[in-house]
């Protein structure tokens, strides 16, 4: 993969490890400099992993696994780590019969149809996606089973970057819908529910952590008039996927199967914070809106090792029972 | 910009609805890059576009786009994407006369969430998109459409097709014709009232500083 990064830019490979077409691609050059560093981290990633596993040691949560999940599970793990510490694994045991049934039981029709809507609309630019043979139907097969499993919520807009994301890492339908039960009922708020009070909720805690951390920058931004919920509302919603680069996002899931939603919290915080400069010289509302889409295309996002690392420590003390206690408020004001 | 002083220059934020896969990005990308693409991803929440046109000798004016996610639980969003919109396109996929059905609920929505600084109705058109495809339902009669749009309170309509560049341009330059008619209203109000000055454009568009809460 490193080989190429000198030569003329035909000779980059066109379509990356994932499936994503990157010929059209204007990160593309950034992506290939930053691979050729980020190799090294992997390989070594791989070989801590590796010893660990070898070590006979049983991937349950602790200390050290939750600070390997923060350094990026190497790809060849993420599947069966991703499993084992959401539970994912454990519902698939406990329910072998559930996603057949799902898949072949009866259907609610306005929901088969508004999926259908999105499928050519998921990741175009993915070989997989971008024709009618390749994941299209396990993704449809999926986000059925799915929205059929949660009737209370049914089928949201997001869900299906989150299952075709998933199709590609794990690469069986039945344990994409079992991490994606997980997510929905375990991990995450209620983001999927059709009053999306949670979603609203989320980007409004997000506006109290930048208060919080830069009090400056909030008020800059309110007085500009960009509200939290024009900022963040796909960040959360996909889960970074189809928003940041796609290492960055994997990166971002390793941490949020292990210990769930607040890393969101932390990235789009991190996202805005290190960035203040540029949105501090934002004037107006044009010109923020289209530095915070810049945002999340610019070079620091491409480099999820550095962005994980800042994640983490710049951003500092992040305690669960304020946060609990700031989307309670939120939640109370939106009301 | 910055060029000759003498040029007005207007921002107006518009709007852009309708139900699931009509076609509202595909719309908003011919207009604002003069492309098409089979390969647009399904709009999440709110996607922001900028179309600077040179209205005429000494006007420009800057149209913000707001594209707005389709499916119905988004609605909920729908009261901070509309603020202080002063222009609206509803569009509906001519292939699938469900989407035309709805074009009355999203009518509703819009009115019932915002109007212009005088209280009246926020000029809305309503394409009809898709036109290069066989058509279904109201669409293919044009006279029965032009009654539903005047009982239904759109200021026009027109067919479109992003794929085939079929008026695009034409029905954005009718709305915002429709606009400045409008902000030259209002603004001679405003004159006759208490003399506001034309110029800082930015200060229209700006929310109210508010606290908190939103949605």
């Amino acid at each position: 993969m490193g080989e190429s990064n000198d030569q003329d830019n035909t000779l980059r490979s066109l379509v990356d490890g994932y499936g994503f077409d990157r010929s059209k691609d204007p990160q593309a050059a950034a992506y290939d400099e930053f691979m050729a560093d980020y190799l090294s981290i992997l390989a070594r990633r791989a070989s801590r992993w590796s010893h660990m596993l070898s070590s006979g040691a049983v991937i349950a949560k602790s200390r050290k696994v939750k600070r390997f999940c923060r350094k990026g599970i190497p790809n060849e793990h993420r599947k069966g780590v991703w499993m084992l510490l959401s539970g994912a694994e454990e519902k698939r045991k406990m329910q072998p019969q559930t996603y057949k049934s799902l898949i072949e039981g009866q259907k609610d029709a306005m929901i088969v149809e508004t999926i259908a809507l999105d499928l050519h609309r998921t990741f175009p630019e993915n070989i997989f996606f971008s024709t009618k043979d390749g994941l299209r139907n396990s993704l449809r097969n999926v986000l059925v089973a799915v929205a059929h499993h949660n009737p209370e919520k049914g089928y949201c807009q997001g869900l299906n970057f989150i299952a075709g994301l998933l199709l590609l890492i794990v690469k069986d339908e039945e344990s994409a819908f079992w991490l994606m039960d997980c997510l929905i009922n375990d991990l995450l708020p209620d983001f999927y529910s059709p009053g999306m009070e949670a979603i609203k909720t989320e980007q409004e805690v997000l506006g109290e952590i930048i208060r919080w951390k830069d009090p400056v920058l909030y008020q800059h931004v309110q007085e500009v008039g960009v509200q939290w919920c024009l900022v963040g509302t796909k960040w959360f919603m996909c889960l970074f996927a189809d928003v940041l680069p796609i290492e960055t996002v994997l990166r971002i899931w390793d941490c949020l199967f292990y210990e769930g939603s607040k890393v969101l919290l932390r990235v789009s915080a991190i996202l805005i914070l290190q960035n203040r400069e540029r949105l501090l010289s934002c004037k107006n509302f044009p010109d923020m809106v289209a530095e915070i889409q810049q945002i999340i295309r610019n070079p620091q996002s491409l480099n999820c090792h550095k962005l994980m690392k800042r994640c983490f420590k710049k951003l500092g003390s992040f305690p669960s029972a304020r946060i609990a206690k700031m989307r309670q408020d939120c939640l109370t004001r939106l009301g | 910009m910055a060029g000759n002083p003498e040029k007005k220059e207007h921002l107006y934020k518009i709007l852009v609805i309708g139900e699931l896969g009509t076609g509202k990005t595909s719309i908003i990308k011919r207009y604002v890059h003069q492309f098409f693409s089979q390969h647009y991803r399904a709009t999440i929440g709110v996607d922001f576009a900028l179309k600077v046109l040179n209205w005429d000798a000494d006007t420009i004016v800057r149209l913000q786009l707001w594209d707005i996610a389709g499916q119905e639980r988004f609605g909920n969003m729908t009261r901070v994407y509309y603020k202080e919109a002063v222009g609206c396109f509803i569009v509906f996929d001519v292939t699938r006369a469900s989407t035309f059905d709805a074009v009355v609920k999203w009518k509703t929505d819009l009115d019932s969430k915002v109007q212009l600084a005088d209280g009246s109705p926020v000029p809305c058109v309503l394409l009809a998109n898709k036109c290069d495809q066989a058509k279904e339902g109201l669409v293919n009669n044009s006279n029965q459409m032009d009654d539903f749009c005047k009982e239904k309170g759109f200021i026009g309509w027109f067919e479109t097709s992003a794929k085939e560049n079929i008026n695009i341009d034409d029905s954005a330059r009718f709305l915002v014709q429709r606009i400045l008619e409008n902000d030259s209203n209002i603004k001679r109000d405003e004159e006759d009232q208490d003399r506001i000055t034309l110029g800082s454009k930015q200060s229209e568009i700006k929310s109210p500083k508010e606290k908190g809460g939103c949605c």
